[in-house]
């Protein structure tokens, strides 16, 4: 007579046989390749880069001395003009973001995903626990960072540098963390030589504004070099798929 | 005593090779169209068909047709339903796995 526990045990060995002898599907790797797709071909890094470069171009002019007295001039003198200035600036961000990802979805329709069929990329492509890594990055350095430098009576412009390379590293471990649960060893760089720079930014001499300058150009750069890099792959694949 | 979900007591909508393709590539995105699908899973387009049918039913996948210009074209979306059934399968499957001492 058999048993709950030995029924239980000859099922899980039938079970594992089952499992072990037609060849296992590997679904998790099945999802991966999929989400992978946003990122493969570049032109993410290149659109993510472009965002960097405009947002730190605009930190860099508001949080400067001059665009701070310009800005302050223009607010006092025209509001309602400066007010509507403000909101077409932001909405041509917009704009350009979420425009610049239609484009995207054309160009892979029409010459990169041509044959292969086509998919929406996921919203959030990047697990949760990598944001929350990021987040916690962020927040321990900013923490430890305010706290030495409050003790050491630091300038502020110091303490607001602070913020900047912390964001800087907090982007590297996004980057790392998608390198690592995307299988995507282009990331492992961007997040570390990102990462690495936006940390070394803290100990410059540099301005608020300045530090989102360098802050941008080390993004820019880093995401412009991995799109190019990638779009290049993909371009050689498709030549060689095409020549066979 | 066993601390995880025999196979046999797994969701045999998704515990089964074709249909388990299907969702893991739908996972991985919003949606994908039926060729996508067709050159992701390398299963052919009457099994494709017949499958997603199935998962349809059980309301683990929407399916929209419609066209792109002038080619018509279908459109798959893994529903809230279906993902959370895949999630709890991958759970499931996982520690199946891990409990036989095989990774």
């Amino acid at each position: 007579m058999i048993n709950a526990t030995s029924y239980d045990i000859l099922t899980t060995i039938m079970s594992r046989l089952e499992l072990t002898m037609e060849k296992r599907l590997d679904f998790e790797g099945l999802t991966r390749q999929t989400r992978r797709l946003d990122f493969e071909d570049g032109l993410t890094d290149l659109h993510v880069g472009a965002l960097f470069l405009v947002m730190s171009l605009a930190a860099t002019f508001f949080f400067s001395a001059s665009g701070l007295t310009w800005f302050t001039k223009a607010l006092i003198l025209q509001p309602d003009i400066t007010k509507v200035a403000l909101v077409g600036i932001f909405g041509c961000f917009l704009l350009v973001a979420f425009g610049s990802r239609r484009l995207i979805a054309r160009v892979r329709r029409e010459y990169i995903w041509k044959d292969r069929g086509e998919i929406v990329p996921l919203a959030v492509g990047v697990d949760r626990w990598v944001h929350v890594l990021a987040a916690a990055a962020f927040l321990i350095l900013t923490t430890l960072g305010l706290w030495v430098l409050l003790r050491g009576r630091s300038g502020d412009e110091a303490i607001l540098r602070l913020l900047v390379a912390a964001s800087g590293v907090a982007t590297g471990i996004t980057y790392l963390g998608m390198g690592l649960t995307l299988r995507l060893n282009r990331y492992l760089y961007v997040g570390f030589a990102g990462g690495l720079l936006s940390g070394v930014l803290f100990f410059f001499p540099l301005t608020f504004s300045g530090s989102w300058l360098v802050f941008g150009a080390i993004w820019t750069t880093v995401l412009l070099i991995s799109g190019l890099y990638a779009l290049q792959r993909i371009r050689r694949d498709m030549a060689e798929a095409n020549h066979d | 005593m066993t601390d995880f979900t025999l196979p046999s007591k797994f969701d045999r909508m998704i515990h089964q090779p074709v249909r388990l393709a299907i969702i893991a590539v739908l996972a991985g995105c919003e949606s994908a169209d039926f060729t996508f699908l067709l050159h992701a899973t390398e299963i052919n387009k009457g099994t494709l068909s017949k499958n997603l049918s199935a998962l349809e039913e059980v309301e683990y996948v929407a399916i929209t047709k419609g066209y792109k210009g002038k080619i018509p074209n279908t459109s798959v979306k893994l529903t809230a339903k279906g993902r959370r059934a895949f999630t709890r399968y991958r759970r499931q499957y996982r520690r199946f796995i891990d409990s036989v001492g095989e990774r």
